[in-house]
């Protein structure tokens, strides 16, 4: 099978019960190569679904893959090749940096030498340096995250369950996290699932979505593709609201969606060229002042939200 | 596997690319990932400077027995002179017995050692949520189990085992011409046998008590409480017990009963350890029991060892088999 | 001091032993939705302390409805608090905690179960809140805290980072609450590190950075005040270069660059935006310029943010 239709990791009528609950049925997924956002509220299956492909959870029917290997029977095999930085806060007590990243690489198997010189490699990788010496108990919380995201790494996993590895970080750490996972995912020869809340974490990190509710697959696809709209729309943002702008847009053959204050939503026939000339003639005519325009595209949010309210 | 956008520019480039390399080396079997636990576990401990002290002071008592040992029988040699030359000289105290006291006093530091070891052992990652990092890695729940109570069992053993050899090799050497290997020969096995008696039942409890809480000090607490209290009501209801026997003074009808006493003031982690050494070293009761005026300690009797063999397995595979029902209740990404 | 202005600081300095938590600040925080910003270790947590009364400052007077709230039964009988840490008595229910923060506040009987039962159902816990706080998701803490943060009708409300764990439709949910609240009249403050979810709830910061308060009010008033950076604006078109060429020519433009990895985009910067915005149409429209894109990357929180916190 290529590695088109079996992804990175994938799943096919996939049924997990916990006892008497059912919370996979015959659910069938596919995670493609690269950089892929998993969504979905609360109670959607998410967890469920790691849990399966980490092969912890035994299905109840169907089968599953990760890299290749057999989730109900090679669990420990997986579990050697991918890596999971999990949500909650969690260390080996009494160990710094280093020490702890070392270890999380003896774990995975790897010899004692090997594990303690990619963990400084990680480590400077992750962005902690000196600070790698201290005891892991005196660590903020984005230096936390970041010792997370080494112990996920440092046995070089060949896929990588980041959840939501932006937690408790100022933006100043968030902006360093996300460069960093976009960083990793992106031609260093593995793949990375994040799992997120934080709808423009996942936009700026990953290629694709995952959108799941009530265990059930409802959205998937490249980023772009999900929130590009059809036909010429435009989203024009002004100075301030003017409804004379909407006038003499509308005079030059535009059709006027939405007006949310100072943005405005302009659809213009297909295939109109220069409709920018024509943004700015509007402009002109009509005293307003144009701040920005762009091809209307849908905030992974909007793509997410109607999604989800169907 | 596809290999997305390996860079080719760096392939040949001068300047190496020191961002995220992969990693394709050796990865070792998983038959000994447990010993990676067990390891982290006595690198931890080795550096508490508690542990040494306590260490130093089972050697202390096991040096202070050794050399009551040669002195009474360098004492007795000269005084009991006596035998025909070539004949064993007579010992005031036995190899085992000297052994067993040094066994039984140390009971109470291998109680501390594995208080000052074993209380943060699970309990420390419990608090740290230590399970999650644990569990996302090819090894398991056994493993993790066994690590921990191989490395703290390793601890205890090493502070007990390395001073009962060092004294068999003292005997070994000093009394070999004096028949020792002939009178003793399988001296060492039951040595070994002995001195590791209260370092397992010691690291079980101890793991079990520290699984079941976030707490070390309280699995600590739980662990001393539990110990202590066990071995004062034992010994005091047995103790009570032994002299309402021998208020009974027909020595004869008495002994199953006396027996009895004994053997429930042993249901304690020291006593088990004590009454089953008794019986491997081949120990008189009457030499080594404390037991009062000389009329009562006639009446001394080595405890019934199976009881407490039972009772001994009962302290080993129960709170293993708490520490492992514990342990399965962690889930990796909860929620 | 009147009531009007809810939360009034002067001149408020606190420190810990040798370590200051709060350098000679002073603001004041109306009515409505304020999000307090600040990259971690900046006093934000200093400052909500302050503002809850759980610390006195060591010089300066703080107002909270009028009076000092360290210790004073009346600022927290109208102040409800959501903090950031999760620890609740695990073997409550949702409900029986609520309950319990009612009881508190000195509400009993009738009265209390009413109160106690709307502000769960305004969270959107009533389903779910008679199950023990110890089985509960992240989200499901996150609305029970809130819940007994306004279960006795506070004028005042300081929520710490209130949407952690909240799922997008949770988030929505609970940002429409908030500025509910705030158009009900009460004085909201929110501490919050995802500010493109800040932006979008409210246009007044308070920005905090190392003890001291860096900035206060609207985002746009403040974005057009940082002159140390200018405003960056990116052009979509056929021929960057010769739009280059053309906005160069205008004395508002202070630099134009080509990106490298895009090329129909010319990258300039202005310190006169509004000029620039103004001419802009102009160059355009004379030199026959065909844009397809037209943004200005840093005119949102983040960049704003970013800069403050660097200059």
């Amino acid at each position: 099978m290529s590695l088109e239709t079996t992804g990175v990791a994938s799943v096919e009528n996939l049924t997990v019960r916990y006892g008497t609950k059912t919370i996979l049925s015959d659910f069938s997924l596919v995670i493609p190569d690269g950089c892929t956002g998993l969504l979905g509220p609360n109670g959607a299956g998410k967890t469920t679904l790691l849990k399966t492909l980490l092969g912890f959870v035994s299905p109840a029917g169907g089968r599953g893959q990760v890299l290749g290997l057999d989730v109900a029977a090679q669990g420990m095999l997986i579990r050697q090749k991918i890596g999971l930085m999990p949500e909650q806060d969690c260390h080996i007590p009494g160990m710094n940096a280093v020490t702890f990243v070392a270890y999380a690489g003896e774990l995975a198997g790897m010899p004692a030498s090997q594990a303690m010189r990619r963990a400084h490699e990680v480590l400077e990788y992750c962005g902690l340096g000196e600070a790698r010496y201290r005891n892991v108990e005196t660590y903020s919380t984005g230096m936390k995250q970041r010792i997370k995201l080494a112990q996920a790494l440092v046995h070089g996993p060949k896929l990588l369950f980041l959840d939501e590895p932006t937690n408790g970080l100022d933006p100043e750490g968030r902006d360093q996290m996300l460069d960093l996972i976009r960083d990793v995912s992106h031609g260093k020869g593995l793949s990375v699932v994040v799992s997120s809340h934080l709808l423009p974490d996942i936009e700026r990190t990953c290629d694709s979505v995952l959108v799941l509710r009530r265990g059930e697959l409802i959205l998937s696809g490249p980023i772009d593709a999900l929130r590009s709209t059809t036909g010429c729309t435009v989203d024009i943002e002004l100075a301030e609201r003017s409804d004379a702008f909407s006038e003499s847009i509308s005079a030059l053959g535009g059709t006027v969606d939405e007006i949310k204050g100072n943005r405005v939503r302009v659809a213009f026939a297909d295939g109109t060229k220069g409709f920018g000339t024509l943004v700015f003639r509007a402009a002109k005519v009509s005293g307003a002042q144009v701040r920005g325009f762009a091809p209307a595209q849908r905030s992974l949010e909007d793509v997410f939200m109607e999604a989800i309210d169907q | 596997m596809s290999q997305p956008n390996v860079q080719e520019s760096t392939v040949n480039s001068p300047i190496a690319d020191l961002t995220y390399r992969n990693y394709d080396g050796p990865i070792t079997s998983h038959t000994f990932r447990w010993w990676v636990v067990a390891l982290s576990v006595l690198r931890t401990n080795l550096k508490k400077p508690g542990f040494w002290i306590n260490g130093a002071l089972i050697v202390l008592i096991f040096l202070f027995q050794a050399l009551l040992f040669f002195f009474s029988n360098n004492i007795a040699a000269r005084i009991g002179g006596g035998g025909a030359p070539g004949d064993a000289p007579q010992k005031l105290m036995s190899y085992g017995t000297t052994a067993y006291q040094a066994i039984s006093a140390t009971s109470l530091l291998v109680t501390i050692a594995a208080l000052i070891v074993g209380s943060g052992s699970i309990a420390a990652d419990n608090r740290a949520n230590a399970l999650l990092v644990y569990l996302a890695k090819p090894i398991t729940k056994g493993d993790y189990l066994l690590g921990k109570w191989m490395g703290v069992f390793m601890l205890l053993a090493g502070m007990v085992v390395l001073p009962t050899i060092v004294l068999w090799v003292f005997y070994a050497t000093t009394y070999a011409d004096e028949g020792f290997f002939k009178q003793e020969p399988w001296l060492w096995a039951k040595l070994l046998g002995a001195s590791l008696i209260s370092p397992v039942i010691n690291t079980s409890l101890m793991i079990g008590f520290s699984a079941c809480t976030k707490n070390a000090r309280l699995a600590g607490s739980l662990f001393a409480a539990f110990t202590f209290i066990l071995l004062t009501v034992s010994n005091t209801a047995g103790f009570l017990m032994f002299r309402n026997a021998t208020l009974d003074q027909d020595l004869g009808a008495g002994k199953a009963v006396v027996r009895r006493a004994i053997t429930i003031q042993h249901i304690s982690v020291r006593g088990v350890a004590d009454g089953l050494s008794m019986e491997l070293l081949g120990v008189d009761p009457k030499k080594v029991m404390a037991g009062g005026p000389k009329k009562l300690r006639r009446r001394l009797q080595a405890p019934y060892p199976l009881p407490l063999v039972g009772i001994g397995l009962l302290m080993i595979v129960l709170p293993i088999s708490i520490a492992r029902a514990k342990i399965r209740a962690v889930e990796v990404v909860s929620g | 001091m009147s009531l009007d202005n809810t939360i009034h600081f002067e001149h408020v300095s606190r420190w810990y032993g040798q370590i200051i938590g709060l350098n000679d600040v002073s603001f004041t925080i109306p009515k409505g939705l304020t999000a307090l910003l600040g990259p971690n270790g900046a006093g934000k947590s200093t400052m909500l302390k302050l503002v809850t009364g759980q610390i006195k400052p060591t010089t300066g007077g703080i107002a909270v409805l009028g009076e000092q709230p360290f210790a004073n039964p009346r600022v927290a009988r109208s102040l409800g608090y959501c903090p950031e840490i999760d620890n609740f008595y695990e073997d409550m229910t949702g409900r029986q905690f609520v309950e319990l923060m009612a009881t508190l506040s000195g509400y009993k009987g009738e009265d209390k179960t009413k109160r106690v039962q709307s502000s769960i159902d305004r969270v959107g816990m009533s389903d779910r809140c008679d199950r023990k706080l110890g089985g509960y998701s992240k989200g499901m803490r996150q609305r029970i805290k809130v819940a007994q943060a306004i279960v006795h009708d506070p004028k005042v409300l300081v929520l710490d980072e209130p949407l952690n764990g909240l799922d997008p439709l949770g988030r929505r949910d609970m940002v429409n609450l908030y500025q509910q609240f705030a158009e009900e009249g009460m004085c909201v403050l929110i501490s919050s590190h995802i500010l493109y979810e800040v932006e979008q709830i409210t246009d007044r910061i308070l920005v905090m950075y190392k003890g001291r308060l860096l900035a206060q009010g609207g985002i746009r008033d403040i974005r057009k005040q940082i002159d140390s950076h200018p405003h960056r604006i990116s052009l979509t078109t056929d021929n960057p270069r010769k739009l280059a060429g053309a906005l160069l020519l205008d004395d508002t433009v202070i630099s134009a660059r080509m990106p490298q990895d895009n090329h129909r985009v010319v990258e300039v910067e202005t310190a006169q935006p509004e000029k620039f915005y103004s001419n802009l149409a102009d160059i355009i429209l004379d030199g026959g310029f065909d844009v397809e894109v037209f943004k200005a990357p840093d005119n949102n929180l983040e960049a704003v943010f970013r800069y403050l916190v660097s200059a």
